[in-house]
């Protein structure tokens, strides 16, 4: 940890007593103490997808302040946070599934393969198959296994049912569901476990072979072994694709991500290797947060 | 405490306040009684119209020796002696079909208007509305169905005949008035129905890169179509059993609803037909008791009461597949 930083604040935001109990962080001061300015230590492997000073604002609610990021090409980056902290609006600004929320403006960019994806003229249905996206709760259509992963395909056209079907096989392959689910492929998805469903989006969201995917707290409605399996499924997609994921859980953090951006109250407060995050924090609110004070 | 013992002090508390005289106790006990009964007399009655009914009609074939294929095959009604409800049938089923038809595209198309495209102030007002349009009283429509529909139908038949043949009356203009009385019912059915898809379906279907109307066509209606079924049942049963304004526009004449020969247009409408809800309507009170025509017509009433029943049933199967309520 770096005592320099801590110590270069004049006023310690923890508090311990003399018998050792650590008092709660005032959520209030640190609402009031985000800073826009994050403590960087960027990445060594190319970029992805870069920020700049990106705002977003829910009618006047500043719900994104001056987020400058970048995301490294297939590694993994963990948004980490308390809630309400913006990083699933932060997440979803980046294959603008924000464009679908009512009274959201935005200002600044979002470079994806250094072409801002808010530009005039970006078509999104083509922005949106490149960055999948895997939601908090899994959300299977109402219809078969195979419909589900074959409904990006079928909504993009100009494949044939063979095509489609081995492209249904790689996917499920490659969210590890197809030996489960091979032989009911025409089986409603709603059938499935929660886990298997979770897994099936992923399959999902890779049938149209996307670049990145974008992954919204992917586990936090799941069971502990199915969140292991999902995690693993992390670890082997990592080879392909870019990954970003939100997650409220710290050790999942430090279990899948390569990188961590820290967020609070709409603010990048930290961004980097997630080992040196965790270990050597720069900014004392990660700090605290990391140690459970509050959040 | 132990819990053993928490558990001892609980039930001896228990029963030593059920020996006691309490208002609690007796307000507990009445209500309980009472909502009973309530939901007795509404089994009674169910059961009561069904025997009643159906013994009546059961009378028809005992007592008077009519067959059932008298009934359905025969074309032939005087009310007396013949009692062939063919022509009334075949309307019946010509309303009810055509009428759904219709207007279920209309209704669908309107509650994906409302529940999916118009923006949020408007949707409370269009959905009012809507409401406001299923309450109309059936006599209403009646009343506009004679002054509006029977002529604007007696003029386009007309004209496009290129002679007076007919007066307007009939199963083209009861089709008419009945969809605009069913289209609220499948309308409102299926803004609930599409509103109750959970946003997720929604954001999953547009994160995969569908535009608005792919995800509405391939994510939100499949979703949404066993709920649209039931309403749309609800409609047939509407249609089934709607009597007083039909019996405005459909001029009562106990032939079928159109005859079809080999002189252009080659199908020719009938001026005036009838259906079995309005035949009862205007027969009832001329039929007294103990004459075949009592007995038939509450073979009729029979009739409809099994087929709604089958429809409620359909309709409580459509709404069991429901995937979100």
């Amino acid at each position: 940890m770096s005592q320099q930083n801590l110590s270069n604040n004049n006023t310690p935001l923890t508090t311990v007593s003399k018998d050792g109990a650590i008092k709660r962080v005032d959520e209030e001061r640190l609402l009031t103490s985000a800073e826009t300015v994050t403590k960087l230590r960027a990445p060594t492997a190319p970029l992805k997808i870069q920020t700049n000073n990106l705002n977003i604002y829910y009618g006047a609610n500043h719900a994104i302040k001056n987020v400058s990021m970048p995301i490294p090409e297939k590694q993994v980056t963990a948004l980490m946070g308390p809630s309400g902290c913006g990083k699933s609006t932060f997440l979803k600004s980046l294959n603008r599934m924000l464009d679908i929320i009512p009274d959201t403006h935005i200002s600044g960019e979002v470079l994806f393969d250094n072409k801002n994806v808010y530009a005039n003229g970006t078509d999104v249905v083509e922005l949106r198959q490149r960055l999948g996206m895997v939601f908090q709760r899994p959300n299977p259509f109402p219809k078969s296994i195979f419909e589900n992963v074959a409904y990006g395909l079928k909504i993009m056209g100009g494949f044939s049912r063979s095509e489609i079907a081995d492209r249904v096989e790689t996917s499920l392959r490659g969210a590890a569901l197809w030996d489960e689910v091979q032989h009911r492929l025409n089986q409603s998805a709603l059938g499935l476990s929660g886990g298997q469903q979770q897994r099936l989006c992923i399959a999902r969201a890779l049938a149209v072979a996307p670049e990145v995917l974008l992954m919204d707290e992917p586990a936090s409605a799941l069971d502990p072994i199915a969140t292991l399996k999902i995690e693993d499924l992390i670890h082997e997609l990592r080879q392909q694709y870019t990954i970003v994921i939100v997650t409220h859980n710290l050790q999942q953090a430090t279990r899948v991500s390569q990188y961590t951006g820290f967020f609070l109250t709409g603010a990048l407060i930290e961004f980097g290797p997630t080992a040196d995050v965790f270990e050597h924090s720069m900014d004392e609110r990660t700090y605290d947060f990391i140690m459970g004070r509050f959040g | 405490m132990s819990k053993a013992q928490i558990q001892q002090a609980d039930s001896a508390a228990r029963l030593a306040g059920s020996g006691k005289f309490s208002l609690k106790k007796i307000f507990d006990d009445s209500a309980a009684i009472y909502f009973t009964i309530c939901a007795l007399i509404v089994i009674a009655t169910l059961l009561l119209v069904y025997i009643n009914i159906g013994s009546q009609a059961y009378q028809t074939f005992t007592q008077w020796h009519i067959s059932l294929g008298n009934l359905f095959t025969s074309n032939n009604w005087d009310a007396v002696n013949n009692f062939g409800l063919k022509a009334n049938f075949s309307g019946t089923i010509m309303l009810v079909f055509l009428t759904v038809f219709i207007s279920a595209p209309f209704s669908v198309g309107m509650a994906i208007f409302i529940a999916e495209i118009s923006p949020n102030w408007l949707q409370a007002p269009m959905r009012g509305a809507v409401e406001l349009f299923l309450g109309i009283p059936s006599v209403i429509f009646g009343l506009l169905g004679l002054i509006v529909v029977v002529p604007f139908v007696r003029n386009v038949m007309n004209s496009l005949a290129g002679a007076y043949l007919y007066n307007g009356y009939g199963i083209i203009a009861a089709i008419i008035i009945v969809t605009f009385m069913v289209l609220p019912t499948i309308t409102t059915i299926s803004i609930d129905t599409i509103r109750a898809v959970p946003r997720e379906i929604r954001e999953g279907s547009l994160a995969l890169g569908a535009t608005r109307w792919q995800t509405i066509r391939n994510a939100v209606l499949p979703a949404a179509l066993p709920g649209i079924m039931t309403g749309v049942i609800l409609g047939v049963t509407r249609a089934l059993g709607e009597t007083v304004a039909v019996a405005f526009v459909i001029g009562g004449a106990e032939q079928f609803p159109f005859t079809v020969n080999s002189v252009a247009p080659y199908i020719h409408f009938s001026n005036g037909s009838d259906v079995l809800t309005t035949l009862l309507l205007f027969n009832f009170k001329e039929a007294t008791n103990n004459t075949p025509l009592y007995s038939v017509l509450y073979t009729i009433s029979f009739m409809l009461l099994i087929i709604s029943a089958i429809m409620i049933a359909i309709s409580r199967y459509f709404a069991s597949r429901r995937v979100y309520q």
